[in-house]
């Protein structure tokens, strides 16, 4: 699928960008369940693995897709992977915060701790990577499909020779 | 040609936009690293060298055994590895290590030391030896501290004596063994007495000859050339703590206590006459057990005062008993002669091992005391209080603040009960800008179950107390609690739900309900070898987590109930140290 140049720039900066933040943040979670001080893991609300196994799960995920990103497969495919990764993100806070009264932050203490930062700032990290993530990959994907429209368009208006 | 140029164009931005995109990774993850890097010297530079030297100073356990010539004594301590006896030659000044029992290796059975023949030419110590799944009583040399003997003894070894020079026995709960030195310096068994009590305890040598003990409220004498022992006193009102008995006056010296505290009671078992010996003290709550000298001729007892604490004595030559203040805390003492012998901490210095002259009241630094204080103290000693609790009973409180306390800013408060001894993490609270507000709990509030423990009383008491204080921030208030005091400290969070932000437990046994918690940040540290704990505290730590409250669950390996080794008590102070940091 050929793309324009401004809408290729765009969307390869998105997948770059993407790809690195999710490396990272596959390696900051290996990094935190490495040394965690001790300290027993709880147990995550939606699913109840421990947040040590929850975090090698997420991070060999985003590694996965962060790889995917890096690869030559289709920007379209990579950029879907992407907006799934966000969209399970976002599936996952809501089935967490069914739990009333539940603060989600004080399950990232771990990773907190390893970053010397606060629970609630690594909270609203994660969530602006997840609002990045989503609205940047539905954005390039919005644009990848109108260009395949004018795509098709131009080819179905061209002469045939 | 101008198609293979084409492919080979287009493979060379592929490579070229392969390589940008590793770039990027790379630079994450560099980023990631370095931030953990920066995290960790932060973490690390952040730590107050007071904590970690706190953190790192040795507790003393059980009692000091002097000999009787007060020239050598042996102790035990906390090694880094686990608790260890130590034979300290008072004129060298440098302990040495007899031996240790491991952190990993600890069970139930005893680890102690016991006592000194009279001559002083031997000392004996309990060692359970793991590896062999056996318990020995260990002979050392007097003189030199020489590991002399190795005697296997009966499972469920409790307690011992001297008969003689070169004759010892030893009790089981129920049985007692006589063991006899051999011509060649071996030991060998002499007699067996098999189910001669149903809960012995006090267990102590009269003579050559003749051993006594208490069994639930009696006293009994075994002659061992005997076949049977003899009740020799009952107590029929009177509640019998401790006794001791001097065969050459035949004379049973009883501390026994009642509704309004501890008394001394003198019998002649042989004349069945028995003479009151007066009250001790005026603070029914406060005194500790008496420790006999001498079989009966002297005695000592610990007692609280607004000093801190206070050591009440009277030996053979004195009428009357003198109390001595000391200002600072102790953990147990021991009366030889006219000298005491305790392990406790002068104010807020580290502890130590101190010696007392009763005639004089001078107190003499034998060990460690001196060393460390100027590292490790917060230049703010605690001072001393007494509140009435809701009950109409009187408790001495201590308060810490913080160094060059400041009155800009409110203070957090951490209230719990505890006895008057050395606990690290109270000057560490201090030291990170805490109040620390500690009610003394009463001497005779023991884990027995025999007395009411007033634990919420006090600490309610205690928090209104200081909460009338300006000064104190009564919306960062902990409480602190170890062991079975969780359980009220549990029932304290549950009944007064507004007062605590949040709680510190060791070992807790019991857990608050969390649905009636709302936003409380707990730490809970435990051993992983304390029974079900691992599971008991990570299953709480779910369910308050769902309910919106902040939980860390801390884990020793190695360590039980209570912590038994340097190591495992330096982690438990650091995680308390970064908890209560963290939280002001």
């Amino acid at each position: 699928m050929d793309l324009s140049p401004s809408h290729n720039a765009f969307s390869r900066l998105f997948l770059n960008s993407s790809a690195g933040l999710l490396i990272g943040l596959a390696a900051a979670m290996c990094l935190a369940n490495c040394d965690n001080g001790g300290f027993t893991q709880p147990h995550d609300p939606v699913f109840g693995l421990s947040m040590s196994a929850f975090f090698w799960l997420v991070s060999l995920i985003e590694v996965t897709v962060g790889l995917m990103c890096l690869s030559r497969a289709s920007e379209a495919l990579k950029l879907f992977f992407v907006l799934w990764l966000a969209i399970a993100g976002v599936v996952y806070y809501m089935l967490a915060l069914r739990h009333d009264q539940i603060e989600l932050s004080m399950y990232l203490g771990n990773l907190a701790d390893a970053f010397y930062l606060t629970p609630r700032l690594v909270y609203l990290g994660l969530n602006c990577i997840i609002v990045y993530l989503l609205t940047g990959s539905s954005a390039a994907l919005f644009l990848v499909a109108a260009q395949s429209r004018a795509n098709s368009k131009m080819e179905r208006a061209a002469p045939t020779l | 040609m101008h198609s293979k140029n084409a492919t080979s164009k287009s493979k060379a931005n592929n490579v070229v936009g392969i390589g940008f995109n590793m770039r990027v990774a790379v630079w994450a993850l560099l980023i990631v690293f370095g931030w953990r890097a920066l995290a960790l010297m932060a973490q690390s530079l952040n730590r107050p060298a007071i904590v970690s030297g706190l953190a790192s100073v040795r507790q003393y356990a059980q009692d000091i055994v002097p000999n009787h010539a007060n020239t050598c004594m042996v102790f035990c301590q906390e090694t880094e590895e686990g608790v260890g006896i130590y034979y300290f030659d008072m004129a060298l000044a440098a302990p040495r290590l007899l031996c240790e029992l491991k952190e990993a290796a600890h069970r139930w059975q005893r680890f102690t030391m016991f006592d000194w023949t009279l001559d002083d030419k031997f000392f004996a110590c309990a060692y359970p030896d793991a590896r062999q799944n056996a318990e020995f009583i260990l002979i050392f040399d007097g003189v030199t501290g020489i590991l002399l003997d190795k005697v296997k003894v009966d499972d469920n070894l409790y307690q011992f004596g001297w008969l003689s020079d070169d004759r010892f026995a030893y009790s089981t709960r129920t049985t007692i063994q006589v063991v006899n030195r051999t011509p060649n310096g071996g030991w060998t068994y002499e007699r067996s007495f098999e189910n001669v009590a149903k809960a012995m305890d006090n267990f102590v040598p009269i003579s050559s000859s003749a051993v006594a003990w208490r069994d639930e409220n009696g006293i009994w004498l075994l002659d061992i050339n005997s076949a049977s022992p003899q009740r020799i006193w009952e107590a029929t009102t009177n509640g019998l703590v401790e006794f001791t008995y001097s065969s050459s006056a035949n004379r049973l010296s009883l501390n026994c206590n009642d509704d309004r505290g501890q008394y001394l009671l003198v019998a002649d078992p042989g004349a069945n006459q028995i003479w009151n010996a007066g009250r001790l003290g005026n603070q029914q709550d406060y005194i500790r057990n008496v420790v006999w000298s001498e079989r009966g001729s002297g005695y000592a007892y610990l007692t609280n005062d607004l000093a801190g604490a206070a050591i009440c004595a009277k030996t053979e030559e004195m009428d009357s008993p003198v109390t001595i203040p000391w200002h600072g805390g102790i953990r147990t003492i021991t009366l030889n002669g006219d000298r005491i012998y305790f392990s406790g901490n002068a104010e807020d210095k580290p502890p130590g091992i101190w010696e007392c002259d009763i005639r004089s009241g001078n107190f003499h630094s034998l060990l460690g005391a001196e060393r460390h204080a100027l590292r490790y103290t917060i230049n703010s000693p605690s001072s001393s209080h007494v509140l009435t609790n809701s009950l109409g009973e009187e408790r001495f409180y201590h308060i810490w603040l913080p160094p060059a306390a400041s009155h800009i800013r409110k203070f957090p408060l951490l209230l719990g009960q505890e006895l008057n001894t050395w606990f690290p993490w109270f000057q560490m609270a201090a030291h990170s800008g805490y109040c620390v507000a500690i009610v003394d709990r009463p001497f005779c509030h023991t884990w027995n179950g025999k007395h009411e423990h007033t634990w919420m009383e006090d600490v309610h008491s205690l928090y209104e107390t200081m909460a009338s204080n300006p000064d104190i921030d009564t919306n960062q208030v902990f409480l602190y609690g170890c062991s079975a005091e969780t359980s009220y400290l549990s029932r304290f969070m549950e009944e007064y739900p507004n007062i605590a932000k949040g709680a510190v437990l060791f070992s807790p046994t019991i857990l608050p309900d969390v649905r009636s918690l709302k936003n409380k940040h707990m730490l809970l540290v435990d051993g992983m070898a304390d029974g079900d704990a691992p599971l008991r505290l990570a299953k709480y730590q779910d369910s308050a987590m769902l309910t919106g409250n902040k939980v860390a669950v801390y884990l020793e390996k190695g360590a039980g109930h209570n912590t038994a080794s340097g190591s495992s008590e330096r982690n438990r102070a650091m995680q308390v140290a970064a908890f209560l940091s963290e939280e002001r």
